[in-house]
């Protein structure tokens, strides 16, 4: 442990999400819209498909309005956004002296199942995200600042969905 | 009034900006970790439900307290759809999802860029799975569009309140929760108890409490803005448009949209009911000021053309005010039913464009013997028949706001 460089603390919770409001705010006051996370990883998914089969992304009527025709998935909002979280991630992470290449992983778990577990629970978010038409950032907070009524719903959900898995899940975590 | 409109590269700077500060705030809040947010749920460190609800109250604080003093068109912002259907299955998934995984999407790619590499695996599964949606929606498209649709509804139209008693609701439901999840924190946490609390810490809590609940209430008490407080608020560029005479339609115009089935076309006739039984438009429907001030647009689809008419201009214009600040995409039929009638009855030579104001005072300069309403040819004249007549077309059609689109945004 004591090889291992200084890590400044967290943020307390309370004044993260003070920090984070007037983000989501601000995003409101100068755009117009919300954060999002999965928008863009959506975006880059279709750009992969549209290179190596473009006529299925024209047939299926979902892909067809991110890329259809001549329309570039990637000229879209989401996208930057993309860029900017992970740039500001790692300039946060930096001075903090959080990047590390790493697995987190809870104490029971070996490795090789961490990384199956987290490809297995991205695909559940990613194919969920779909459904739901955002993520806990594009819908879960986002919409519930404006108070949506689907945002809330789909929040309620996520919390129950994960707190009825976690205490039968609970040696991947603890 | 804000929200502000960029385009081109400002948009992508302060687009890139927002998600910088997105990516940072996620970073410090530890949100980059998957042993920090799986926390959350085995209730010994509430982390993800505090930095969440507070980021909800505290943004929701600014956006409802600036919209009732006029700085922030609430109506101009983007509010998520419901789809309370898919917003159950999807909800569901992402919290199977959470537990297996440890991230959402957005915290992953912030693991992601401080090379944690489940979180850089995690974006990979989380593509995955929004490859595998884009291939199986059309399996399910109706589930998807249309079950439990409503579109744009928030928590306060869904209980037919004014926002800020949705507002104090969800501070009050907050605080109620911080409270409750400190108490499960205490008791989970029993092997390392955390320190009391500094006198400073106790204080400012307190004061953030109180600060939360004033502005709640401010915000209640002022209301969110009627249709009438944004007319004032607005005044100056709603004059600004009526007098650069671009929502004004010349009559050929308004029957060439008549007889295109392409537009979503509403005739608002504003006149009193002796005059419109006497003669209106075909499918003109007989609407008062109060109503397109309060309760009628809510009823229009969002690619509803609106098109105001009145005798002349004068009443038209202010029925095309109330829509306007309301967001419908309005417009005033250039003349009033008078100089539709000079092209379309009378056939009068030389009758002037839309960009020429009408100068009478509201008063139907036609005389009708009897009441016919739409029954007569002027009505909807047939195309054909009535000489061509060369307009400069206003008439702009909103594209949808935003696709349906899966994903965030």
């Amino acid at each position: 442990m004591n090889q291992e460089r200084a890590t400044s603390p967290l943020w307390n919770p309370y004044a993260g999400g003070v920090a984070l409001g007037i983000v989501l705010f601000l995003s409101y006051y100068l755009s117009g819209a919300g954060l999002g996370g999965s928008g863009g990883v959506a975006r880059v998914a279709t750009f992969a498909v549209d290179q190596v089969a473009s006529q299925q992304v024209d047939r299926n009527p979902y892909l067809a309005k991110i890329a259809g025709g001549d329309a570039n998935p990637l000229n879209h909002r989401m996208v930057w956004m993309l860029l900017g979280v992970i740039a500001g991630g790692f300039v946060s992470g930096s001075l903090a002296g959080r990047v590390k290449a790493e697995t987190i992983k809870g104490p029971a778990v070996s490795t090789r199942l961490r990384w199956a577990l987290a490809f297995l629970g991205g695909g559940f978010m990613g194919y969920g995200a779909g459904i739901a038409r955002g993520c806990t950032s594009g819908q879960a907070l986002s919409g519930g600042a404006v108070l949506a009524v689907g945002s809330w719903a789909f929040m309620m959900m996520v919390f129950a969905g994960a707190y009825l898995l976690a205490y039968p899940l609970r040696r991947l975590w603890n | 009034m804000a929200p502000l409109h960029f385009a081109g590269l400002p948009f992508i700077l302060v687009t890139l900006a927002t998600g910088f500060a997105f990516g940072f705030v996620l970073e410090r809040s530890g949100f980059g970790n998957a042993r920090n947010l799986a926390a959350q749920f085995y209730l010994h460190d509430m982390r993800v439900l505090k930095v969440m609800f507070t980021a909800i109250v505290t943004a929701m604080l600014l956006i409802f307290a600036a919209a009732a003093i006029g700085v922030l068109d609430f109506g101009a912002l983007e509010v998520p759809a419901t789809y309370l259907g898919p917003a159950i299955v999807g909800g569901l998934l992402l919290g199977v999802g959470f537990i297996l995984g440890g991230y959402c999407p957005g915290t992953s790619l912030v693991s992601m860029s401080t090379l944690k590499i489940d979180g850089a695996i995690f974006v990979l599964g989380v593509t995955f799975g929004l490859f595998l949606f884009g291939q199986t929606v059309p399996g399910f498209w109706n589930f998807w569009n249309f079950s439990g649709a409503h579109g744009r509804w928030t928590l306060n139209e869904a209980a037919g309140v004014d926002a800020g008693w949705a507002v104090l609701g969800v501070v009050a439901m907050a605080v109620g929760a911080f409270w409750f999840v400190e108490r499960v924190e205490g008791f989970f946490r029993r092997g390392k108890p955390q320190p009391p609390l500094s006198l400073r810490a106790t204080w400012l809590r307190r004061s953030a409490v109180a600060g939360a609940l004033g502005i709640a209430l401010v915000t209640l008490a002022i209301g969110q803005p009627t249709t009438e407080r944004k007319i004032a608020w607005q005044a100056q560029a709603l004059d600004a448009r009526l007098e650069s005479r671009e929502i004004h339609l010349d009559p050929a115009e308004v029957l060439s949209m008549m007889r295109n089935n392409q537009i979503d076309l509403v005739l608002a006739d504003v006149r009193n009911e002796a005059e419109y039984n006497l003669f209106h438009l075909v499918d003109a429907r007989r609407v008062t000021l109060a109503e397109l001030a309060h309760g009628w647009p809510q009823r229009l689809s969002e690619d509803a053309v609106v098109v105001v008419i009145s005798n002349d201009e004068q009443a038209a214009e202010e029925g095309w005010k109330r829509l306007a600040v309301q967001r419908v995409n309005a417009y005033v039929l250039a003349g009033g039913i008078n100089r539709w009638l000079d092209l379309y009855r009378a056939q009068t030579a030389n009758v002037p464009g839309p960009d020429h104001p009408a100068a009478g005072d509201d008063v139907l300069r036609h005389r009708f013997e009897i009441a016919l309403g739409d029954r007569v040819a002027e009505a909807r004249p047939d195309p054909k028949q009535v000489p061509p007549r060369k307009f400069q077309p206003k008439l702009k059609l909103r594209k949808a706001v935003r696709p349906v689109g899966g994903g965030c945004g």
